[in-house]
């Protein structure tokens, strides 16, 4: 066991700290997903780190990358920076680009549709969306009837996506479809990338509890050649699976949690209410290190499961869970914690004169909501954990 | 970064669990409470053999020179089986502060009687308060014609009245500073002077109340410097403490698994009651707390095996198995239903442990209180950057 950055990566971490203290717009910070009027902005950021080379660090240089010899934790450590420097909205885009839909891509798709899209990915050309939900399609995945219908050398695609965040700002959608007519639940089941602007397609934004944007997409006739399938046809649920765990794992990192929580603990120390200091009242001494503790068990979580996938065959499907579920177990009572010891000026909310760490709270308290539901639920993921790790049971449908 | 355990570490995992298998069936474990000292012997003598009594101290003292984390792996496995031994008092404790404070000729005396599990110590630093903290030390030791005269109570000495040497720990000097004016002696466990009032605990462990009334000693029996025991004990006591999560880890663990085979075998309502949501729910839930808090002791011990400082992962550590440890032991027993409630229960022996071990060198709250001092009242560390950790 070796808790430690070996030389090169430490070396890569400190030049990315520094980086980022130098070329990041303010803009980006504090964001937990970036919206359309700060995309030319992220763009911009992130086209200066595929210039280093970084997004394409562990792939193989055929298309476009490294060739990932050098230091397999690369990634880990990208995303780890951008939630330390409060860039949790530029990790999401980055680990849409690279962790989930670059690796799953990497892994089965076509070399025709490798060739295509890598560079251009590695390149930060690209933005995509993940189209996965439906509006009676939440966690139970399975039962989609976005319907991909072969006609010759394309599939013509009908039906409606929900909760599909960033696809106003998207190139491409990463669409799970039902490609065989008459299947049901798992099998049957595509990957097809779609374009965002194909004649058909209909994005409409709304917004969710605290101003976050999201959106749903109708798909009508949308004419797609074949050859954007990802893998194989009528196996998108194994490949859905796989680029699951990787969301839960990069996306739904836990670093969300931890670095906001140390921001707050940072300004504990300092804070004063009517000329007392909260870091002497032993409540609140108490409470604040009991959340501590409870955050590092998910930073260690996280920290296995990264140390783990640097071996690019390793899917960490039970960290990955255990690290969401966790997460949103935290979501709420972390929320409630910060608010209770800020009293009302945590109510306080962004702009608002008095309002401590520019009303971060105020809005966390709205967002924990959204924590629960994305990548899976805490409960579907205690299900994977139960039946996969645990090897419990099925229950009957 | 690597999360894995090296060859020689899976081999050592290995081999124990295989021989705990064999040598701890579950049946025994509750014959063990029956013993008259509560823990089996003749296994106290095999772990002997196997060098596990001496693991952590250098082959010069007849150990194999064993690092806190290897040592942490070890004990894990001990706890799956919730296996009772002196281990603790004797081992990490006693003996560890007369290795690293004691002089040469006080450590060949012991240590290889420790290593061969022929002698027993006590370790007796705490007092009423039951906080691994120097204050808590009110003992005193006076210098009276060349030789120390102690007076105090000790509480929660596990093993006193079995032992055959106490550590005692005691105040030479008055400070302003607690930290400064402690000395460990070294006292024949039937000295003049020395009364037991056995304790009954929670999980059955042979604890006592000693009173020293006077007792006199030479100077001989000095471990260490004088006035300056705690720059011996406060390491001892922190590597312990990583250790104990280890075997913390495994209670948790040994408790899970029950529940887990239980939740498999147990039909009610037409099936495995661990195909109900409710019961998967509450089990992956605790499978997850328990990994993270077996890493959570891992890294407390591998950061003290490489000197770096660890003080707020070592009492991070020790409350969330503390938590962990309690929350998946009472699970295991409630998912056994009027089972997991009756006499000879078998997840019992874990749910006592694991709330005995919590309170044993420092609670939950006691080391919350140590990880508060550590984020609140000091400057961010940037260890991150001086050591390379990955663990931020």
């Amino acid at each position: 066991m070796d808790f430690r950055y070996t030389p090169d990566e430490q070396e890569f971490r400190l030049e990315v700290r520094r980086f980022i203290a130098e070329h990041c717009p303010r803009e980006l910070k504090g964001f937990h997903e970036i919206h359309a009027e700060h995309v030319h902005l992220e763009m911009a950021f992130l086209k200066k780190m595929a210039d280093r080379g970084w997004l394409g660090a562990a792939f193989p240089k055929e298309y476009g990358g490294l060739g990932g010899e050098r230091m397999p934790m690369v990634e880990y450590i990208l995303i780890d920076e951008l939630h330390h420097a409060d860039l949790e909205g530029v990790a999401v885009t980055l680990t849409y680009i690279v962790g989930i839909i670059g690796n799953t891509l990497l892994q089965v798709g076509s070399e025709e549709l490798k060739k295509e899209l890598l560079p251009r990915m590695l390149a930060a050309e690209l933005r995509f969306a993940i189209s996965y939900s439906e509006p009676d399609s939440g966690n139970d995945i399975a039962s989609i009837r976005t319907r991909a219908v072969d006609d010759g050398d394309d599939f013509l695609i009908t039906g409606q996506k929900r909760f599909i965040t960033c696809a106003d700002t998207s190139d491409y959608l990463w669409t799970l479809v039902r490609s065989e007519a008459g299947s049901v639940r798992h099998k049957g089941l595509s990957i097809v990338l779609m374009r965002s602007n194909l004649p058909g397609v209909t994005i409409q934004v709304f917004e969710m509890m605290n101003g976050i944007q999201t959106c749903e997409v109708y798909m009508d006739e949308v004419r797609v050649p074949k050859r954007y399938l990802v893998g194989e046809r009528g196996q998108g649920w194994s490949h859905l699976m796989e680029a699951l765990a990787r969301e839960r794992m990069t996306m739904i990192n836990f670093k969300a949690v931890s670095e906001p929580f140390e921001r707050f603990a940072q300004w504990v120390r300092g804070a004063e209410i009517d000329g007392e200091r909260l870091a002497a009242d032993p409540v609140v001494r108490q409470s604040v290190a009991n959340m501590h503790v409870k955050i590092a068990g998910g930073k260690m979580m996280q920290l296995i499961a990264g140390a783990r996938t640097a071996d690019k065959n390793y899917i960490p499907t039970l960290e990955a869970s255990a690290c969401k579920m966790y997460r949103a177990m935290l979501s709420w009572e972390k929320a409630n914690l910060a608010l209770d010891i800020m009293r009302s000026q945590g109510l306080l909310t962004e702009g608002s004169p008095d309002a401590p760490i520019e009303g971060w709270w105020a809005a966390e308290y709205g967002w924990a909501g959204h924590e629960l539901s994305g990548a899976g639920g805490m409960d579907l993921n205690r299900k994977i954990i139960a039946q996969q790790g645990l090897g419990l049971p099925r229950w009957s449908n | 970064m690597d999360v894995n355990l090296t060859d020689e570490q899976q081999m050592m995992v290995d081999s124990a669990r295989e021989f705990l298998r064999d040598s701890c069936p579950l049946a025994t474990i509750r014959e063990w409470e029956k013993l008259p000292d509560r823990y089996p012997r003749e296994l106290w003598a095999k772990m002997a053999e196997m060098g596990w009594t001496g693991a952590i101290y250098p082959d010069t003292c007849g150990g194999m020179g064993l690092a806190n984390l290897d040592m942490a792996l070890l004990m894990r496995e001990m706890g799956r089986v919730a296996l009772p031994s002196p281990i603790l008092s004797t081992v990490l404790l006693a003996g560890r502060a007369v290795l690293e404070g004691g002089s040469e000729e006080q450590k060949r005396s012991l240590l290889p009687r420790i290593a061969a599990g022929e002698l027993l110590m006590s370790f007796a630093f705490t007092e009423a308060s039951a906080q691994p903290d120097a204050a808590t030390v009110k003992t005193t030791a006076r210098l009276e014609n060349g030789r120390y005269v102690l007076n105090g109570v000790k509480h929660f000495v596990e093993f006193a009245e079995q032992a055959e040497q106490v550590l005692v720990v005691a105040r030479t000097r008055e400070s302003d500073d607690p930290e400064q004016g402690l000395t460990m002696f070294l006292i024949d466990a039937r000295a003049p002077g020395i009364e037991y009032v056995p304790l009954r605990t929670l999980a059955l462990q042979p604890q006592a109340k000693i009173l020293l009334k006077n007792v006199q000693v030479d100077a001989s029996a000095v471990v260490g410097r004088v006035d300056h025991a705690w720059s011996v004990l406060d390491p001892v006591i922190q590597a312990a403490t990583a250790i104990l999560c280890g075997y913390m880890t495994g209670i948790a663990e040994g408790a899970h698994e029950l529940a887990v085979s239980y939740s498999k075998e147990r039909v009610q309502y037409g099936q495995p009651i661990g195909a109900f949501q409710a019961i998967q729910n509450y089990l992956a839930t605790s499978w997850a707390k328990n990994t993270m808090g077996e890493y959570l002791g891992y890294y407390a011990a591998w950061l003290i095996d490489q000197g770096i400082p660890s003080r707020e992962a070592v009492s991070t550590a020790k409350t969330f198995v503390g938590y962990a440890a309690v929350e998946s032991t009472q699970l295991a027993t409630q998912l056994h239903g009027g089972l997991g409630a009756t006499a000879d229960a078998r997840t019992t022996p874990f749910l006592r442990w694991a709330k005995q071990l919590q309170q044993t060198l420092g609670n939950c709250q006691y080391h919350e209180t140590i990880v508060a001092a550590e984020i609140l009242d000091k400057e961010p560390t940037r260890f991150d950057e001086k050591y390379s950790l990955a663990f931020t």
